[in-house]
């Protein structure tokens, strides 16, 4: 069967038993959403904003749209994973399913957690009717129509998650969301999160994948939408080094006025990563902070796609993308940055410096910037190159062996978009993974601070 | 120390140093002047070990042993030190960390535990009042944004918590002004002793007058082709390296 005829039966067989337990929102958005997705199929070279990442002819494979045989999990050591103290909720899923069991008792009326799928149901009496408000008020709702990937997981969603922070609460620590993958065969799989902060609320979240298999490599389709209400901020993390599976993760992000946002994206590993990050400044004197270190070697595959849209005056973002690229590595950068008529007073900055360590690495970078209004102070700038030289020779001459001098300019190099991410314990954290990553052994707390 | 047997060094087909011998011995300073493009900073490159330049004849003896193929990290932990005439800029490497990794990496090299942050702390301390240099300036990114004068004496400060063997000095002395040139001479002179030695390599004999070499060279199209002691760098300041292209004796 062809994946596009699989895809077709995996919905129509869906779409039954959604007619049978689902909302009829549910059931409407998943058909709406399949019709759509069925006009384009998935992306192709042709398609201007994946020309460099051929999702099409990678998804040909045949993988599993629904697990039929699932990996049960017995019992389950996460101590192995934790990062060594980083002092955080623990939001345990497995293959995107949510894990309560294994997940940090959250008993606090301001922060409510869930499977996403309860929202799904029809006639669920279980929630809580202000977070049904909540859910159908925001959920799918600043999704774009043009990335049909998205539109796929609208059809096929199967797993994720619903965050709720309440008005005026500062959730006192990290709220870690830990996705341990493990399938039995290779799957395409759907997950959705949707995360609201309400006023002046405040969180930090860290999303990570982790892989328990070392053979069977899947594909996951991730979604998330973020609403951020006046005054809230949150730190978003993303620590993506799962060597095994590939993830295409789009995060569509709304801000009201006053909000802050600082995304951090940090790429060590993957067959295949393809990040999208959708901001929508949508109340004025909002703020949105991107930044990303990419560290690949052999032949990964990491994808940025950013895209911030100034829909009202006096908003600020920032974009500060790094990357060092070993091996037969191959890296994009693909970022947007659009102001509105009306989006006077915008201060909107990109930049994108990388390294090429490796005469067959490659990056493609394209720097993008649509400007409607006329008082805007906008820049971006992108430079490719090797690692100087004249510095490696200067720190060897001092006695630092060549691979020691390298990892420290490349920590040099990434160190302002190392700085941006608050919270020290999972800096020192990403540091190490770094270290592991180029084989170095540095006094890390000498480097960051 | 060193001892340096007819070598020949050429970028492309370009001679720059042609069938050079020269001899330091434990505690020689010696000084090497020369026109623009004679080829000092090459020389000092060379011993340093740069990988931009090879050679094509001759040896570079360290304590005895051809160092002609070791790298400037081997280099280096054999207590060999290059001096930069132009200082690299590194933002985000502080200079106390850069301090610490060096000294740490030619301590394992060397077979010695790494130095403790305490005992580092106390070297710095010693260090740093010898060429007045601040607290503050420690954990600036290293030479990143340093005046002339900062880089240069950030190069003396390197040298004097290293502690090398044989220390080049590529024109530490252009780009000072006298008062730094003077805090940067007296770092240099108290760091001499029995044991080590110093290659001066400069334009003006103006920093001869407070660093005292026991021989001066005159470098001309990569060779020396003249050597003496202290006086002849004040001929040459009074009379000028034209002197030496039409000097009959050479």
């Amino acid at each position: 069967m062809e994946f596009k005829e699989y895809i077709k039966s995996t919905y129509e067989k869906l779409l039954f038993d959604s007619k049978i337990n689902e909302s009829n929102n549910m059931i409407k958005l998943r058909e709406y959403s399949y019709e759509k997705y069925n006009l384009t199929g998935l992306p192709s070279l042709k398609n201007e904003e994946w020309k460099y990442t051929p999702i099409n002819k990678f998804l040909k494979n045949n993988y599993l749209l629904q697990s039929f045989d699932k990996n049960e999990i017995k019992s389950f050591d996460i101590t192995k994973f934790i990062i060594p103290n980083y002092n955080s909720f623990k939001i345990v899923l497995f293959n995107g399913e949510f894990l309560p069991k294994y997940s940090s008792k959250i008993e606090n009326s301001k922060l409510f957690i869930c499977d996403i799928k309860k929202f799904f149901k029809k006639n669920n009496t279980q929630l809580i009717d202000k977070n049904k408000y909540i859910f159908d008020k925001y959920f799918s709702k600043i999704l774009t129509n043009k990335n049909s990937l998205c539109l796929l997981n609208n059809a096929l969603i199967n797993s994720g998650l619903y965050i709720c922070i309440d008005e005026n609460y500062i959730v006192e620590k990290p709220i870690e969301i830990i996705n341990f993958n493990s399938f039995v065969n290779p799957e395409f799989s759907q997950t959705r999160n949707l995360i609201l902060l309400k006023k002046n609320s405040k969180t930090e979240i860290l999303e990570r994948n982790i892989s328990l298999s070392d053979s069977v490599s899947s594909v996951i389709n991730s979604v998330s939408e973020i609403n951020l209400e006046e005054n809230a901020r949150i730190n978003y993390y993303k620590i993506q080094n799962d060597k095994i599976n590939s993830l295409i993760d789009s995060t569509f992000i709304n801000q009201y006025k006053s909000s802050v946002s600082n995304f951090g994206t940090y790429s060590l590993d993957g067959k295949l990563v393809r990040n999208n990050l959708y901001f929508y400044l949508s109340g004025s004197l909002a703020e949105s902070n991107l930044n990303a270190i990419t560290l690949i070697d052999k032949k990964s595959h990491v994808d940025h796609y950013t895209k911030v849209n100034h829909n009202i005056s006096n908003c600020t973002s920032n974009q500060l993308y790094k990357g060092i690229y070993d091996g037969k590595s191959r890296g994009v950068f693909n970022g947007n940055i659009l102001v509105e008529k009306n989006a006077q007073k915008t201060n909107a900055f990109q930049k994108n410096n990388n390294i090429l360590l490796s005469k067959y690495a490659k990056i493609d970078t394209k720097p993008q910037l649509e400007i409607f209004a006329d008082d805007v102070s906008c820049s971006h700038g992108c430079t490719v190159g090797q690692l100087d030289e004249k510095a490696l020779f200067y720190l060897k001459s001092r006695g630092i062996p060549t691979k020691e001098a390298k990892a420290l300019l490349m920590f040099a190099f990434c160190k302002d978009s190392l700085n941006t991410v608050n919270n020290i314990e999972l800096r020192k954290y990403l540091l190490k993974i770094m270290s592991k990553k180029i084989n170095v052994k540095l006094d890390l707390n000498e480097i960051i601070s | 120390m060193l001892n340096i047997k007819n070598l020949i060094v050429k970028i492309g087909d370009k001679t720059i140093i042609n069938d050079l011998n020269l001899n330091v011995k434990p505690g020689e300073i010696h000084a090497i002047m020369g026109p623009n493009g004679s080829g000092k900073s090459t020389l000092s490159s060379v011993i340093a070990g740069n990988e931009d330049y090879t050679i094509s004849k001759g040896e570079i003896l360290f304590n005895g042993n051809n160092i002609n193929d070791l790298s400037p990290e081997q280099r280096a932990h054999k207590g060999i030190f290059l001096s930069f005439q132009y200082p690299i800029e590194i933002p985000g490497i502080s200079v106390i960390n850069f301090l610490k990794t060096s000294i740490n990496e030619t301590r394992k090299a060397n077979n010695l535990e790494p130095l403790s942050s305490k005992d580092l702390l106390k070297l710095i301390k010693e260090k740093q009042d010898l060429l007045k240099i601040d607290t503050q300036f420690l954990s600036r990114s290293l030479n990143h944004g340093f005046s002339g004068g900062e880089k240069k004496r950030n190069e003396i400060f390197q040298m004097a918590m290293l502690n090398p063997k044989l220390a080049i000095l590529d024109e530490t002395d252009s780009g000072l002004d006298i008062d730094a040139l003077k805090i940067v001479a007296n770092g240099i002179n108290s760091l001499t002793n029995s044991k080590n030695s110093i290659i001066l390599i400069t334009h003006y004999q103006r920093l001869l007058d407070y660093i005292k070499p026991n021989y001066v060279h005159v470098l001309y199209e990569g060779k020396i082709v003249k050597s003496g002691d202290k006086s002849l760098a004040l001929t040459l300041e009074k009379k000028g390296y034209d002197w030496i292209n039409n000097n009959e004796e050479l």
